[in-house]
């Protein structure tokens, strides 16, 4: 018996909530805004199971709905309510330790991410913490693949400037 | 795999080079003009940003992403997808509240906005209509509830609204309960009925709902039942369906109808 949309999305939804809510947490910079766009998330996902193609990316898909859901809903009521950036932080605060040394320097870098004007926040989101090619990007962001590029471009020459700002030296590990 | 090299701009081209996203023509190509070009391999070195920290950092953020509450938000989706879903109804619907109540304990979650869909099936009988309360009040929890900031504006035009759709009188004296704080006065609909639902807080137990349908008949009368670890009473009067339902105990639920229905009743 074959999978049917909605047994599939039933099936692994669960596993990528983290995920929903940390790309929600990007795009809107406010925590009870992505707790609300990973409901809304999982409503329409289910509502609208018939759409997704079995087979296909899930985790591609579920982030469409979400930016769908942001961009055409809550952007406009989180900006009338005049929410700002989360504290960087806050929004890591783990237990443990030994994480201490490690979260400092994260919050850092979370923190300059945040700053980016949200174009180039989100297509940084997707390229290079989710891992998603320019193609991919380009569709979950509707533009051509040639935006993602210059929006890249800009983003990793603002971040460098931050980074100057902040006087780090710089370190790839 | 990205087009022609000559299709975009420098800084576009060299970021495409750093993520590998060129073509195998245009990466050589490239490359070759990197070797020769001093001025352009700054420009690279310019947009080298490593990218490793950022991946790094955000995927801390992965460990602090509020699982229980997720999962409750999930599992409301599924109740009330399934409740659309006649094939699945019954037993989804129980296996479902049953898993909001185990994660409802630790979880703390509240959905700030019940959407009126909840309430909505096809059927007639008192049964599903308790059902669907039942499963939307399994989903809140006592500190969310009291919470929730309360503008008294706000709230004498909820009440209007919801009194006259159910041509009502449901002024302040009339939805006050002792012990407990109104925190939300909502027009809902069940099976194309209006139903008004008054949401309490109490500092002594978990939140109290009275709803009320604009539907005559029904029971009459009612005694205190159980259900997934909600105690409520239901019962009918002029031309209205009452049910109370609540995280409270049995014989408070009872004092609380008496007082309802002595103020309701015709």
């Amino acid at each position: 018996m074959t999978a049917t949309a909605h047994d599939v999305i039933i099936a692994e939804l669960p596993a990528l909530l983290p995920r929903l809510w940390r790309y929600g947490l990007v795009l809107s910079r406010d925590h009870a805004t992505a707790e609300d766009l990973v409901q809304a998330t999982c409503v329409r996902a289910l509502e609208r199971s018939s759409q997704f193609a079995v087979g296909t990316r899930l985790d591609r898909w579920l982030f469409s709905i979400l930016r769908s859901i942001w961009i055409n809903q809550l952007r406009a009521q989180k900006i009338r309510a005049g929410h700002g950036l989360i504290d960087a932080e806050e929004a890591l605060v783990i237990e443990g330790a030994e994480q201490i040394e490690t979260n400092i320097f994260a919050a850092q870098v979370f923190r300059q991410v945040q700053m980016l004007p949200e174009t180039q926040r989100e297509t940084v989101f997707l390229v290079y913490v989710e891992g998603l090619t320019y193609q991919e990007a380009a569709s979950v962001l509707n533009v051509p693949p040639g935006t993602i590029m210059s929006r890249l471009a800009a983003a990793r020459l603002k971040l460098r400037n931050l980074r100057e700002q902040a006087g780090e030296g710089f370190q790839e590990k | 795999m990205v087009a022609r090299s000559e299709d975009i701009g420098t800084d576009a081209l060299l970021v495409a080079y750093l993520d590998g996203e060129l073509e195998p023509k245009a990466h050589e190509e490239l490359e070759r003009r990197l070797r020769s070009d001093a001025a352009l391999r700054a420009r690279l070195t310019e947009l080298a940003e490593g990218v490793r920290p950022i991946r790094a950092s955000l995927d801390v953020l992965l460990k602090a992403a509020p699982r229980p509450r997720l999962e409750m938000a999930f599992a409301s989706a599924v109740v009330k997808a399934t409740r659309r879903d006649r094939r699945y109804r019954r037993l989804l619907v129980a296996a479902a509240a049953a898993l909001l109540l185990l994660l409802g304990g630790a979880a703390g979650y509240f959905i700030a906005k019940p959407p009126a869909e909840l309430l909505e099936e096809a059927g007639g009988d008192e049964d599903q209509w308790i059902d669907a309360v039942v499963g939307q009040m399994s989903l809140y929890d006592a500190a969310s509830v009291a919470a929730i900031e309360v503008d008294e504006t706000k709230q004498k035009a909820e009440l209007a609204k919801v009194g006259q759709a159910l041509n009502l009188y449901l002024s302040e004296p009339m939805v006050t309960l002792e012990g407990l704080t109104l925190k939300r006065a909502e027009l809902l609909s069940f099976q194309g009925h209006q139903v008004a639902q008054l949401l309490y807080a109490s500092d002594e137990h978990g939140p109290v709902e009275l709803c009320i349908m604009a539907q005559p008949g029904g029971e009459s009368e009612g005694e205190v039942e159980s259900r997934e670890g909600l105690n409520f009473i239901y019962w009918a009067a002029g031309g209205h369906r009452f049910l109370l339902i609540g995280a409270a105990p049995a014989n408070r639920i009872d004092a609380l109808a008496d007082k309802v229905a002595a103020r309701f009743g015709t």
